[in-house]
């Protein structure tokens, strides 16, 4: 082997020194035959490692991949840029010609067109022709104390073209310009683009007439932006101006004289009511935002991806970006379970793999509930305090752990409930562990104040499989039925775009593959019985992958709710997800909408699993008692 | 920033047309610039990712790079000389955060591609046959060797975890990994050059 092979050989397998790479470098320099063999070598290094995600440089494979990646890379794509701030040259009116750049030599391109597309023109199209019927929409917005969306931003240089006007002035009034110079407000006067108005005081009052004489009142105490509904490329207005509700409330007149375009209102968080109409809200609060509206349709403009609004009276399922969803009734919340039990500090609940029992367990007690409602108890731990309990995927191992930090995690066979082993562990709490199949093995976030460590242990020794160290927070593990993979679920908080999904081999720590979610931090994840399908929650939404395929099988969303926990039906055709403040949703996952919604009596659900037949559903909740839920063949509406 | 070529794209016109309706403030207008150029993107980062999810993400990242900086762009030029001048900026971002190892391995794979693009001829046959070559020449490999290659490459076994399977010690399977490696490169080689000489 010369040296430069060894050399090779060495930066193949991450073992090159500084020195050794010079060298290599130096070597390579001087020898033309040494460096086509070095190529040769990292070419079979880069073939070979694509054998493992079957992923090479042939046609077939980059035609698979087209095929399968082409729309898919797109929605990613639109979806990333309907999140961000819009980019600088679209945040400020320009002339059609854009005289900064050249213009083409190629005779082939097609000059601007006469009447330039609006800015997403295509999603309010559809807006426009139910505005015209519209006799007169009402819409009255109030906020909480966050701040509502930035709009693009306006450049204080350039002449600010007006976007209302001012005809009524009621107490303290103030105008503000974009640096926040505080100007007159004159009844009858202007308010350009860019400006804000301020009413102060709980007698001020502010009437504004918008170029197409829709007419907006602004409460006492509020702010109000104003944007031009400038269309870029012939600085001519050609949409209705955009107003972002800073604080306080206002209420909207909307003409339907101009027709042709929505109004636009950017708020925190807003509660939308309406009668009947078409109007579009534009949120990028955190927080909900409510939008109660008999009939007629809602499109959201959401700067976060996928947040979903919850509609009281109502249901509306919202996707990705700029959405339009139509009102639906809304599910009838169930409150009395079918059966329930009283077990305080209950952490976990299964269906035995029979569906006869339910085995419920804490770390100190294992209780198996029979159908006929009698109890068999076993006392597993004589400390005072519940600590985590964790059932394992196959229900063959219960694992337990009192919390104590002098105790050890105690493995208990199923349904006896003998003591099968003993780790010098600690159990956290929830998504934070995983345990496989006959606790073949048991993954940990370690230190779970830490978050940035992974360790999986043998489950018969508890000695150390592997460990990993990520630089992104490790949020949630599941292992998948069969044993064989460990999802990771990780949170960039500092950037969010780096937010995945790993699949591990348990038995290495080798990395399968990854799913990428989105910028969210995943807060649940569990794995269907097939192996196939993993579902992940976040802060009101689910994704549904198809782990062999990598692809997303559903984006469930239309709930503003923090996902606690998550179950498959057995048959992977519902998920049902226990959320925060207490209740649990069940939807379909072929169609991503709910089915069923319960409240479980108590904020946040820790555990919720399905019967094996797929028919019944048992809940925890802290202090709640654990329930029996039928599962609905269709939903039943309010 | 530099192009790749001088002559423009035969697609250039529709991709100014997009381009042009994007800037007009038509986003919808971007998907059909990722549908045109989406493969070429694909090729420059798949072959010096070789990962199908790095590949992924690194082409919807160059994408949304390109749709900021679109106003950057110069029609009438090339609008592929230009995405594929993001991608290359993009990739080059990505590697500074890599691990040293990786930066040392994306090198050294960079002048790979450039090879590979300065060698004229048709890439596509080209990737066959090494492929072709790589599958026989796997087949040729004595069935230990071969085992120890599934488990290292298909399965993404450590050295460590192979040393355990096969009761080896873990310095040893990296040397029987190496000298299979080697053996491979020269089968290949070998094979490649009979090839063209039976098909000049």
């Amino acid at each position: 082997m010369s040296r430069c092979d060894e050399l090779s050989a060495r930066l193949l397998d991450g073992g090159l020194t500084d020195a050794e790479w010079a060298e290599l470098e130096a070597l390579l320099a001087a020898d033309p035959v040494a460096a086509a063999d070095h190529l040769a070598l990292l070419e079979l290094e880069a073939a070979l490692r694509g054998l493992r995600t079957d992923f090479d440089l042939s046609e077939s494979t980059l035609a698979r991949v087209k095929d399968t990646q082409a729309e898919q890379t797109t929605r990613a794509v639109l979806a990333e840029i309907a999140s961000r701030q819009p980019p600088a040259w679209l945040a400020r009116p320009q002339p059609a010609a854009l005289p900064h750049r050249p213009q083409p030599a190629a005779p082939q391109r097609r000059q601007p067109a006469a009447a330039p597309t609006p800015r997403r023109s295509r999603s309010f199209s559809g807006l426009a022709a139910g505005l015209a019927v519209a006799a007169a929409l009402l819409v009255g917005l109030w906020l909480g104390s966050t701040r509502g969306p930035v709009p693009p931003a306006t450049d204080p240089a350039a002449p600010a073209p007006e976007v209302a006007r001012l005809t009524q002035a009621v107490g303290a009034v103030e105008l503000l310009s974009p640096l926040g110079e505080v100007l007159p407000a004159r009844e009858g006067g202007e308010v350009p683009a860019g400006h804000t108005l301020r009413t102060v005081g709980s007698e001020s009052l502010a009437r504004v007439e918008l170029p197409d004489h829709s007419l907006v009142e602004i409460e006492a105490d509020s702010v109000v932006r104003f944007d031009a509904g400038f269309d870029i490329g012939n600085g001519t207005q050609t949409r209705k101006p955009r107003l972002f509700l800073e604080a306080g409330q206002l209420t909207a007149a909307v003409s339907d004289r101009a027709a042709a375009r929505p109004l636009v209102i950017g708020t925190g968080v807003a509660d939308v009511l309406g009668k009947t109409g078409i109007f579009v809200v534009s949120s990028a609060s955190p927080e909900s935002a409510l939008v109660d509206i008999k009939a007629g349709q809602v499109e959201v403009v959401r700067r976060d991806l996928s947040r979903p609004l919850p509609i009281d009276g109502g249901s509306a399922f919202f996707k990705t970006g700029l959405v339009k969803a139509v009102i639906e009734p809304g599910l009838r919340t169930e409150r009395t379970p079918d059966r329930s039990l009283a077990f305080p500090g209950a952490r976990e609940a299964v269906f035995s793999p029979d569906g006869n029992e339910v085995w419920i367990a804490s770390s100190r007690q294992l209780t198996r509930w029979t159908r006929d409602g009698g109890t068999a108890e076993l006392s597993l731990s004589p400390r005072r305090n519940d600590g985590p309990a964790v059932f394992a995927p196959d229900r063959s191992v219960l694992g337990t752990h009192s919390g104590h930090k002098d105790d050890l995690l105690t493995l208990w066979s199923l349904p006896g409930g003998e003591a099968i082993g003993s780790l010098d562990l600690k159990l956290p709490e929830g998504r934070f562990r995983a345990l496989a199949p006959a606790a073949e093995w048991l993954a940990l976030v370690d230190p779970p104040g830490n978050r940035k460590r992974l360790v999986v242990h043998d489950g018969r020794t508890g000695a150390e499989r592997f460990a990993r160290d990520f630089q992104e927070s490790v949020n949630c593990l599941a292992a998948s039925p069969d044993g064989r993979t460990l999802a990771v679920g990780l949170s960039d908080a500092g950037r969010g775009h780096h937010n995945t999904i790993l699949l591990l081999d348990p038995l290495s720590g080798e990395r399968y593959g990854s799913l990428p979610t989105q910028k969210k931090g995943i807060t649940a994840m569990t794995f269907a019985r097939d192996g196939r399908h993993l579902a992940a929650g976040f802060n009101g939404v689910i994704q549904v992958w198809d782990v062999r395929t990598r692809e997303l099988v559903q984006t469930i969303t239309g709930f503003e709710r923090v996902v606690m926990c998550l179950a498959f039906a057995p048959d992977a055709t519902l998920v049902a997800a226990g959320t925060q403040d207490g209740q649990v949703w069940v939807w379909s996952v072929a169609q991503g909408r709910p089915t069923q919604r319960i409240e479980v009596g108590s904020r946040g659900t820790r555990s919720v699993a399905f019967a094996p037949d797929g028919r019944r559903l048992v809940t925890v909740a802290p202090q709640a008692p654990v329930s029996i839920w039928n599962v609905t063949d269709s939903p039943s509406h309010e | 920033m530099t192009h790749d070529r001088p002559q423009p794209d035969p697609v250039t016109p529709e991709a100014d047309r997009l381009v042009e309706e994007v800037l007009a403030g038509n986003t919808q207008s971007f998907a059909g610039l990722v549908r045109l150029f989406q493969d070429a993107v694909w090729r420059i980062a798949a072959s010096l990712l070789r990962d199908r999810d790095a590949t992924e993400n690194l082409v919807q990242q160059v994408f949304v790079d390109a749709y900021f900086h679109l106003d950057q762009y110069e029609p009438g030029t090339d609008f592929g000389a230009w995405i594929r001048t993001v991608a290359r900026n993009r990739l080059r971002k990505e590697l500074r955060t890599a691990s040293r190892e990786d930066r040392r391995l994306a090198t050294y794979r960079e002048r790979l591609a450039e090879r590979l693009r300065a060698e004229a001829g048709d890439r596509t046959d080209e990737a066959e046959a090494y492929l072709a070559a790589l599958r026989g020449c796997r087949h040729a490999l004595p069935p230990r060797d071969s085992t120890i290659l599934t488990l290292r490459y298909e399965r993404g076994l450590s050295f460590e975890e192979i040393a355990r399977r096969q009761g080896q010690t873990p310095e040893a399977v990296q040397r029987m990994i190496s000298r299979i490696r080697f053996r491979l490169r020269d089968c290949i080689k070998s094979k490649l050059a009979n090839s063209k000489l039976a098909n000049p």
